[in-house]
């Protein structure tokens, strides 16, 4: 029996001008003597936007597509959407599908919430007794009951994709295209959004997923492709791709500076009787740099100025992936690590001998607090960058260290 | 063509939502709003009929200028105003277009339906006019539906044509108030059809335009329905032009996104 497949992508091409195709009638008409073989060959200023790119997703299966910015992940989503075609190849996609490529394409501002609510559903092809049937359901996914009257142009980007996403998702798609829109939405929209992408994909619709959110594909995706520069670099179970992602020093840069792009900082507490006064991360020859291999020893340094004499502090250190999620948390006193008192300057180390953490892009929390570790006098939320590339080799979350060990019967000894 | 109709029918939800927005778009930001609508062909008619019944005297077949001119504004504004606002429709929801994918046909089309509004708030102020001049109501005012049902295509397939030309070249939104404006004098809105010499008159008639306002004179103003010589040309000029503009727009559609 031959598989079923809802997505199947063969040899696909797209090209683009290069230098846009909206052509004035002048310059267009300058044209027609090279269409009639006149005047020389008219030059093909076109680019791969996509070269070659060929994968099947079936009902019920999630698809990954990761890689650097400009590689043509969304290229790829607005061709599985129908919004334009390839340039040559084929492609053939089963059901209804709906696409969030945009925050807020297709919203208005001067709408309200409700009538932004069936006009997007309207647009995702929606049927007025199919939306009004949902739009209870739709309502309580996006949990802006209170702000459904409410003219769009006054939400902000959260509430946006909350509106958006509720709305696709109530769609019940045979197809489901997420073009890394859920990066806007808080934590705990975003964690109930991958829930129900989730229960849409064990009720047997067919999820394609772009996102530079890592984690996030690795736990949704069944497989994932790596675009780069429009070709399809790898192409296999999400794991084994992320890791090729990851682990390959072709992508190091791309990947920095996707990373570099992030904000930093959710904002500092204003000192009170001790103040933060300089991090640094350090390697083990005591040089500062923010970019470290997996295994490598790190110590974090932690200056400060204590106003006053404070006893029994806690110094805190927390480890944010880029996207928000905590890796780890370090304070003194869970350590067993007690301090007696604080006056003045001051320097405390941490020091990780063998770095665990995976490569990707990390922000780090640091503060001072009380004896208890609860109130706070001083605190940089994720406001230092720590970079980690690709050393030893792994894929997961994090580097576990561990030995390996081998024994065989003897009976096989030669 | 089908599957294609097919789907645009799935999407009469959206259509309807569009039209809706394009309405609530057009004068939601003006001071008199809706009243715009009106005030377009009633301004036009007043002009029109101080210059040509008080400065020129053009002939109007014994009909009071001021009925004579505005039942040729009507369907002329719907006609003129479908296609100024259609004609970028597409080009002014580029977000839309290159984000989702919807019937695209549908953006047009509810300029049109704007303007369908439009036509029939007119048609309020119209039905006063008819009152006040106590023009006597004919049997062949039955025409009407069908007068408007090719009006309607005539402007779907103007519009779904200007707007795809305008994807590819800009040009066309310089073009098209000088052609609306060149349509209007080649169109009886001022002068009456007798004014044209008759040999000239089949050639004249293949402006559907030109047939469509002399019926609307014909049917409500003298009572008369229109003549097979005013009525095929027009009705299979519309026709063909919107089945023509269709299958056009519906031919490049995939590449507007790319474009815009």
């Amino acid at each position: 029996m031959s598989e079923v497949y809802c997505v199947r992508v063969e040899k696909v091409d797209k090209r683009y001008h290069r230098r846009g195709a909206v052509r004035s009638l002048r310059s267009s008409l300058s044209r027609v003597p090279q269409q009639f073989g006149l005047g020389g060959p008219l030059e093909d200023d076109r680019f791969f936007a996509l070269k070659d790119v060929s994968f099947s997703v079936k009902p019920g299966q999630a698809f990954g597509i990761i890689g650097p910015n400009g590689a043509g992940k969304t290229t790829m989503l607005r061709l599985l959407s129908g919004i334009t075609r390839p340039t040559s190849g084929k492609m053939e996609i089963d059901g209804r599908v709906a696409a969030i490529i945009e925050l807020g394409a297709g919203f208005h501002p001067e709408l309200s919430g409700r009538e932004n609510i069936y006009l997007y559903a309207s647009i995702l092809g929606m049927k007025h007794q199919e939306v009004k049937a949902k739009f209870d359901e739709i309502l309580a996914f996006s949990e802006l009951e209170e702000f459904l009257d409410m003219s769009l142009k006054h939400f902000s980007s959260g509430m946006y994709i909350r509106l958006a996403f509720s709305v696709a998702a109530c769609l019940n798609p045979d197809v489901l295209l997420i073009d890394e829109v859920l990066a806007v939405g808080d934590a705990s929209f975003q964690t109930k959004s991958l829930r129900r992408i989730r229960d849409l994909k064990d009720a047997g619709t067919a999820i394609i997923f772009v996102s530079h959110n890592l984690h996030q594909v690795r736990v949704l995706c069944d497989q994932a492709m790596l675009l780069s520069k429009g070709e399809q670099q790898a192409i296999g179970e999400s794991e084994s791709v992320v890791a090729e992602y990851l682990n390959n020093p072709r992508y190091q840069a791309e990947l920095k500076e996707t990373y570099q792009s992030t904000k930093v900082g959710d904002g500092k507490l204003e000192p009170k009787e001790a103040e933060i006064t300089r991090v640094s991360l350090l390697d083990s020859q005591g040089n500062e740099r923010s970019e470290f291999k997996t295994g490598e020893s790190l110590v974090v340094r932690i200056e400060f100025n204590a106003h006053q004499r404070i006893d029994c502090p806690t110094f805190t250190i927390a480890f944010y992936s880029f996207d928000g999620t905590l890796y780890a948390a370090h304070q003194t006193n869970w350590d067993g690590f007690d301090i007696d008192f604080i006056h003045g300057k001051g320097m405390i180390e941490a020091a990780f001998d063998q770095l665990s953490l995976l490569p990707g892009g990390f922000l780090l929390s640091i503060s001072i607090s009380d004896s208890q570790g609860f109130s706070k006098y001083d605190w940089h939320q994720k406001s230092y960058r720590l970079f980690v590339m690709a050393g030893q080799r792994a894929s997961g979350m994090i580097f576990i260290p561990h030995r390996w060990q081998i024994s065989r019967d003897s009976q096989f000894d030669n | 063509m089908i599957p294609n109709l097919i789907r645009l029918s799935n999407y009469r939800y959206f259509l309807f939502m569009w039209v809706v927005r394009e309405i609530n778009l057009r004068y939601k930001q003006a001071f008199l709003g809706a009243t715009w609508a009106i005030l377009q062909p009633l301004v036009l008619t007043f002009i029109f009929t101080v210059i040509f019944s008080r400065f020129l005297k053009v002939p109007t077949d014994g009909i009071p200028y001021p009925l004579f001119s505005y039942t040729a504004l009507l369907p002329w504004t719907f006609i003129a105003s479908s296609i100024t606002f259609g004609t970028s429709s597409l080009v002014n929801n580029m977000n839309l277009v290159t984000k989702v994918n919807v019937p695209r046909e549908v953006l047009p089309i509810a300029s049109v339906g704007g303007s369908l509004v439009d036509f029939a708030a007119s048609s309020l102020v119209y039905i006063g006019l008819l009152l006040f001049y106590r023009v006597p109501i004919y049997a062949t005012i039955l025409w009407i539906p069908y007068l408007i049902l090719v009006q309607i295509c005539l402007a779907i397939g103007v519009t779904l044509l200007l707007s795809t030309l305008n994807v590819f070249y800009r040009d066309i939104r310089f073009a098209v108030p000088l052609a609306i404006q060149i349509w209007m004098y080649a169109s009886p809105v001022i002068y009456p059809l007798s004014a044209v010499p008759e040999e000239l008159q089949p050639l004249y008639l293949l402006n559907p335009a030109a047939g469509l306002i002399e019926s609307y004179r014909s049917v409500i103003l003298r009572g008369e329905p229109p003549t097979p010589a005013i009525l095929v040309p027009m009705t299979v000029i519309s026709v063909l032009l919107l089945v023509f503009s269709y299958l056009f727009f519906k031919r490049l559609e995939w590449r507007f996104a790319d474009v815009i």
